[in-house]
């Protein structure tokens, strides 16, 4: 029986040995990756020439979504801030997905609109949309406000893919602000790739603190306050470091809600963005990928490391913790939804190695790292920990954990540099530093947070969708 | 917008190890504590219990130990006086430590060799896995701490350079526009010596930046001011630079030196340019192309017979944005002799010939779909698909009744992406019960593409058509 | 013909600006320039220029609302022309719509632009 127990020990012993190794070693392998693509990315830059990008006749025109729900206060200046994006054929849609407050109104007022005939098809499922508004300013042309029955962000995106009217839409939150060539940074990929592009995501930037004005980024700031700054290093190495590695071995199963562009045909194909989930961005993507290995086409999930897309980041805790939460909660309504892709041969690199990697080491590992801290306490009580080793191994966990992210921020450095005083290059330092002590915690904290809300919704899953997730943040 | 966080699940790994007792050969014995058994001493220095029982013949059973025991860790050999002794007295306990001095033995639990201490003792350490621990701290420290400077050299180094930069850019603006547009006569050597004079370019640094702007400001312009840029380019010499480039073992420096070359109308550039255009990296070889036909090297399409593989969108539009230097007749008089197979080209083709001419187009088109093979005719729809040709609406409809039948699906699909609103083309063909199945199928699936077609949605239900209605209706309905 | 008319010229690339800013001094215009949307507008409502050449992109306020600002709230409206990267049809006939007056698209010839700007004021 003592026996047994003991070898029950060396196995979970082995297993914790064999992740703590592989988690290693997937994040070298980030970094490797991630220098490559970056690499790449920057050598194309040099001989990119925008002046023929914007005066071909042969630049595929852009549809622009950007779903609005009780926004009334910055509203119209958002939508003006889209107005000076540079792109040749741009298509702004607004959706106005029920708010209760007079996002509509503003912006009838302040664009002219008048209310137009439009047959609405639902090729995607959407709730009803209630009617279609455009400019009667000429100068506002491309604008079209769509007043629909409320949702959720999904069924709203739903909405305005049945009413645009191009091959290539943009999703965006309204909030966030794009630098003014974003779009055609973003595009490139999809017209200069050998194989079909679906999607291509962007990087999004940690927009506390700096200076606005209408709209446009003027002056870039590290900020101060705790949760944004630890956000702006976490925000750094997830998108410099991990999502440019994922796209450069084209295993990419996440663009942001806040910043992507998709081939509307495909997302089409697929039904649109699923409402049931509050993680309609990944579960789209991963759709998506889904169906291109269905229909053996070729196919490429591309990726733009440049500062594109700006968005503030929740500033309290109580907005933070619930932003954390539904994350992880989509997360895994995602995997659980997709479970058949888990090391499926059939689906290539998302099935062999992006599946198993969000599973084993975005999901697993927060309860992981829970249940050692449970462990540790109980042997602590027992007399069981051998404090030596655990001083020494958090050593080791503590060094690499600042190797990795020092060296995201050196990625930042050799890309496109944002921080440039060296006063903030030092913050920052100090941040990666310090960051696994305490924002770390919190971050896993609601991890498992989110996982035992999702654990216990199960039971009153209907309402809970009925309520629904309209953009928290705000 | 998951993280990837990184997890200190490792941790775990750090605590289990360490109950798990790895370092059981350093301790010699163990003392029993206040709510410890047998059990719990074997499972937290990793012996099995009958292992332990071997060291300690002193115990005979293991429930038997108490508070105060000494279990010895290992078989002792040089312990001639405690084997024999069977029951350990809390007396005795005491005096043991005495007997094998445990206070040094605890602080050193790693018996260092100690010819060993005097290289790096950090390293030395007796025990493997504080070895390899403290190896991996010390290299994670070290790439941290290298990384940190590197990062701070940059920063400094970059910042200084940008102040420079700035005042260079301002400077050299202020000159480049002044000359621009002098009313003195461009022509005049003196005009472009003047400007050298005034515009100091002697270092790799201004030299970059002077190119750089140059070659910004040359994209924005027509007619003799861009030739008048050209020739503050060369006049300058910035030429040579980008001639260097040109062997460069970087491909981004070729491609970049092939793309100035072509701009900056460098003629020297040609023989090492043809060379490249059969170089090993993609982006070289088209930037040697795109080089080639702005230089005016040869017949503008002369090039096409040379690709061999599929160009992208923007490779396309690139090579139309070379080829505007050209006369509009001269390229479609070419473009009109590549009716045949050049498959990977012919969506340049058919851009040429829509860019170019539109109003012939239409006929180049038609010729591709009468004359040219099953492979090219495939790509030509698909082309008019994807680069949303309107006026190609008409060919196609006249097209469509010589064409055969997958190619009559084909056209229905490119058609209802092309249009917007059913004219009566797909009724028509879904209406006229004789056609094929096939084809009504693709009549009914573009009809739900168009905005009006779904007026017809309850015909094509009412109308019971087993398959045609659930495809038709597949594309309205949700699906996961 | 004194050719002492004011010209607003909008345009976010400071080369553009800067030779664009120094050709059309040297025909003896009052010249004033604006970098974004934002100064323009001022420069519009504040002291109203003859004409105005604009891009189409720009930061802050794009150039379709200087147009319109430039023709609804100037008194007299401002004659505009249009410089713009894009040379794409729709966004040429966008532009006549809203009301400019002209439309040169980049890469464009200096000269030919100047002598716009004189065709313009001459009236």
């Amino acid at each position: 029986m003592s026996d047994s127990l003991i070898w029950a020990y060396y196995a979970f012993n082995g297993f914790i040995f064999i992740y703590a190794v592989s988690v290693s070693i997937f994040y070298l392998a980030h970094v490797f990756f991630a220098f490559k693509g970056m690499r790449r990315y920057k050598r194309r830059k040099l001989f990119f020439d925008e002046q023929s990008f914007m005066s071909s006749d042969f630049i595929p025109p852009l549809s622009i979504l950007a779903p609005a729900y009780n926004e009334s206060a910055t509203v119209v200046d958002n939508i003006r801030s889209l107005f000076s994006l540079n792109y040749p054929n741009l298509e702004i849609i607004v959706i106005n997905d029920g708010s209760k407050d007079d996002t509509l109104q503003k912006c009838i007022n302040t664009f002219q609109l008048v209310k137009v005939d439009f047959a609405v098809q639902y090729k995607v499922a959407s709730n009803e949309i209630k009617a279609v508004y455009k400019s009667e300013n000429p100068a506002f042309r491309r604008l079209v406000v769509v007043d629909k029955v409320n949702g959720g962000k999904a069924d709203a995106l739903n909405a305005g893919i049945n009413i645009l009217s191009h091959e290539y839409f943009a999703s965006i939150d309204v909030d966030c602000i794009i630098q003014q060539d974003a779009f055609i940074h973003m595009m490139r990929p999809f017209m200069d790739s050998q194989k079909r592009v679906i999607a291509t995501g962007g990087v999004v930037r940690i927009a506390n603190e700096c200076e606005f004005l209408n709209g446009n980024i003027t002056q870039v700031r590290l900020p101060k306050a705790f949760l944004p700054r630890h956000q702006v290093v976490e925000y750094l190495r997830a998108f410099l470091m991990g999502r440019m590695a994922w796209a450069e071995i084209n295993g990419l199963m996440l663009i942001s809600g806040a910043f992507g562009v998709f081939d509307k045909a495909i997302v089409m194909a697929v039904g649109g963005y699923n409402k049931h989930t509050v993680g309609e961005d990944m579960e789209l993507v991963v759709r998506m990928r889904k169906h291109m290995h269905q229909i053996k086409e070729k196919y490429e999930v591309a990726f733009v490391p440049e500062p594109l897309c700006w968005t503030e980041a929740p500033m309290s805790y109580k907005i933070f913790s619930r932003q954390r939460n539904r994350w992880t909660r989509g997360t895994i309504e995602t995997l659980w939804t997709h479970k058949d892709l888990f090391l499926n041969p059939k689906y290539g690199v998302m099935g062999l190695i992006s599946y198993p990697f969000w599973f084993l080491f975005e999901w697993l590992a927060p309860i992981l790292e829970f249940s050692g801290i449970f462990l540790i306490l109980a042997m602590t009580y027992f007399g069981l920990v051998n404090w030596y080793y655990f001083g020494l191994f958090l050593t080791l966990v503590y060094t690499f954990a600042i190797f990795v992210t020092t060296l995201s921020l050196a990625f930042e450095e050799f890309s496109f540099p944002q921080y440039r005083k060296l006063r903030y290059i030092s913050a920052l330092i100090f941040t990666v530093l310090t960051e696994p002590f305490v924002y770390h915690i919190l971050n896993s904290w609601n991890a498992i947070k989110g996982n035992w809300d999702l654990w216990r919704g199960k039971k009153n899953w209907g309402e809970m969708t009925r309520t629904g997730f309209s953009k928290p943040q705000s | 917008m998951n993280v990837f966080t990184l997890h200190i699940s490792i941790l775990i790994w750090g605590l289990i190890q360490s109950v798990s007792g790895q370092n059981v050969a350093d301790k010699k014995f163990h003392i029993v504590g206040k709510n410890e058994n047998f059990f719990r001493i074997s499972l937290k220095y990793n012996f099995k219990q009958t292992a332990l029982l071997t060291f300690n013949p002193q115990i005979k059973h293991p429930e038997s130990i108490e508070v105060g025991d000494t279990v010895w860790l290992s078989k002792r050999e040089h312990n001639p006086i405690k084997t024999t002794s069977k029951q350990v007295t809390k007396s005795e306990v005491l005096a043991e430590p005495k007997d094998i001095q445990p206070s040094k033995a605890v602080i050193n639990t790693f018996d260092t060799p100690s010819q060993h201490d005097l290289d790096i003792p950090l390293f030395n350490h007796p025990d493997p896995i504080t070895n390899w621990v403290l190896k991996l701290d010390a290299f994670f420290v070290l790439i941290t701490g290298i990384t940190i400077i590197i990062i701070f050299v940059s920063r400094i180094t970059k910042n200084r350079v940008a102040v420079r930069k700035k005042r260079l850019i301002e400077h050299y603006e202020e000159i480049i526009s002044s000359f621009l547009f002098s009313d003195e006569n461009v022509q005049d050597s003196h005009y472009l010596q003047r400007f050298t004079q005034k515009s100091v370019a002697k270092t790799g640094f201004q030299k970059t930046i002077l190119a750089h702007l140059l070659s910004k400001i040359h994209d924005n312009f027509l007619g003799d001011s861009q030739l008048l840029i050209e020739r503050m380019y060369h006049e300058h010499e910035l030429e040579k630079m980008a001639l260097k480039n040109l062997h460069s073992i970087r491909w981004s420096n070729r491609a970049k030196a092939a793309n100035i070359s072509g701009k900056m109308n460098v003629k020297e550039a040609i023989p090492t340019l043809k060379v490249l255009v059969s170089d090993r990296n993609r982006q070289v070889r088209i930037q040697a192309i795109i080089a080639l036909i702005r230089l005016r090297n040869d017949k503008p399409l002369s090039f096409l017979s040379g690709i061999r593989f599929e160009l992208t969108d923007w490779e396309q539009v690139q090579i139309l944005k070379a080829l505007e230097r050209y006369n509009t007749n001269e390229i479609h008089l070419e473009a009109s002799h590549f009716e045949t197979e050049l498959a990977t080209v012919l969506g340049l083709v058919i851009r040429i010939a829509i860019q170019f001419n539109k109003t012939e187009s239409s006929s180049t088109i038609l010729s591709f779909l009468r004359h040219a093979n099953t492979t090219v005719r495939m790509r030509v729809l698909s082309a008019c698909k994807s680069l949303t040709y309107i006026e190609s609406v008409d060919i196609l409809k006249t097209y469509f009744d010589e064409a055969a039948i997958h190619e009559k699906i084909q056209i229905i699909d490119v058609i209802s992406v092309l249009i917007t609103e059913d004219d009566g083309f797909f009724l028509n063909i879904f209406e006229n019960e004789e056609l094929d199945e096939s084809l009504r199928l693709a009549a009914a699936k573009g009809l739900a593409n168009v905005s009006n077609g779904y007026a017809h949605m309850e015909l094509i239900n009412k109308e019971e058509m087993s398959i045609q209605s659930k495809l038709s209706k597949h594309v309205l309905d949700w699906r996961l | 013909m004194s050719n002492s008319e004011s010209i607003l010229i909008v345009e976010d690339d400071e080369l553009i600006l800067k030779t664009l800013e120094f050709r059309l001094k040297k025909e003896n215009y009052k010249i004033s320039i604006a970098k974004n949307g934002l100064e323009a507008k001022k420069i519009l409502l504040e002291n109203p220029p003859k004409l105005m050449i604009t891009d189409l992109m720009l930061p802050f306020i794009n150039g379709r609302e200087l147009i319109q600002i430039a023709k609804n709230e100037c008194n007299p409206p401002i004659k505009v022309i249009v410089l713009s990267a894009s040379s794409q049809e729709n966004v040429i006939l966008d532009a006549f719509k809203i009301g400019a007056d002209d439309f040169v698209s980049k890469p464009f010839s200096p000269i030919e632009l100047s002598i716009r700007v004189k065709r313009f004021l001459s009236v």
